[in-house]
């Protein structure tokens, strides 16, 4: 499939598919959508502490486009909290810098580096495995 | 195939550490030569830049081609794509590294 545009280089696929509030849930509103390259935006400023021109750098995109995202990442994961609203992660723009996959036998994901054919589980050998477009 | 894993201390009785560069063991499993061996981080404990020296220490010395973790720091993450290092993730911090190291060294 042909890259987005404005594609934003997302380091490793996220270990889950979203979020749900716990106690109250918004059931008026429909989940709000936090996507890849958000997602990645927070992890690399406020879990990694990066500075905003590393994590640019890292996401192949200028500063002021990870300004926005950050923004907008903000923006969701704060009406979520606030609201009680359902998170479901999507991959937007973002994608994956390397080659993923998820194995449905242990749950890992692992990369394949170089590239070669992959058919199996490196860990637990099963053939349950797919290849990660984004989330899991 | 060499695997490493981060471990809390250096032994089978072992919990992973969550923290990759900053684990102060790791269990390094050896699948030619059919053995685990365990070896103390000597960086765990650096102010700043653990991730790269770690990174160059099992891959240069210990000859690393495979890094299991729950989960890996940015530059741990670059510096083994770039070395074409296999990452692999776990789902769960809670599994035991000793049943990790027996399923490789299983594994046909
Ligand atoms: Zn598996």
């Amino acid at each position: 499939m042909a890259r987005p545009r404005h594609a934003n280089s997302v380091q490793i696929p996220p270990r889950i598919k979203g979020f749900t509030p716990v106690g109250y849930c918004n059931g008026e509103c429909e989940p709000l959508l936090l996507y890849l390259e958000e997602l990645e935006v927070i992890r690399l400023l406020d879990y990694e502490g990066l500075s905003q021109e590393e994590a640019a750098r890292l996401m192949q995109r200028s500063r002021s486009s990870v300004t926005r995202i950050y923004q907008r990442a903000r923006a969701t994961i704060a009406k979520a909290l606030v609201e009680g609203v359902e998170v479901k992660i999507e991959s937007g723009n973002g994608f994956l810098n390397c080659n993923w996959f998820f194995c449905s036998g242990c749950k890992v994901r692992f990369n394949n580096p170089k590239g070669n054919v992959t058919n199996e589980c490196v860990l637990c050998g099963s053939t349950e495995i797919v290849k990660m477009e984004g989330c899991v | 195939m060499i695997v490493v894993l981060p471990v809390s201390v250096g032994n089978e009785s072992c919990v992973l550490s969550k923290k990759f560069a900053r684990s102060p063991w790791f269990a390094i499993v050896n699948k030619g030569l059919n053995r685990v061996e365990y070896v103390e981080n000597p960086y765990c404990r650096l102010d700043t830049d653990a991730g790269p020296q770690v990174v160059e220490y099992l891959v240069d010395l210990k000859k690393a081609d495979t890094f299991i973790a729950f989960e890996l720091g940015y530059k741990v993450q670059l510096m083994a794509m770039e070395r074409d290092i296999r990452i692999v993730l776990l789902a769960d911090h809670l599994v035991r590294p000793k049943e990790l190291t027996d399923r490789i060294l299983a594994k046909r």
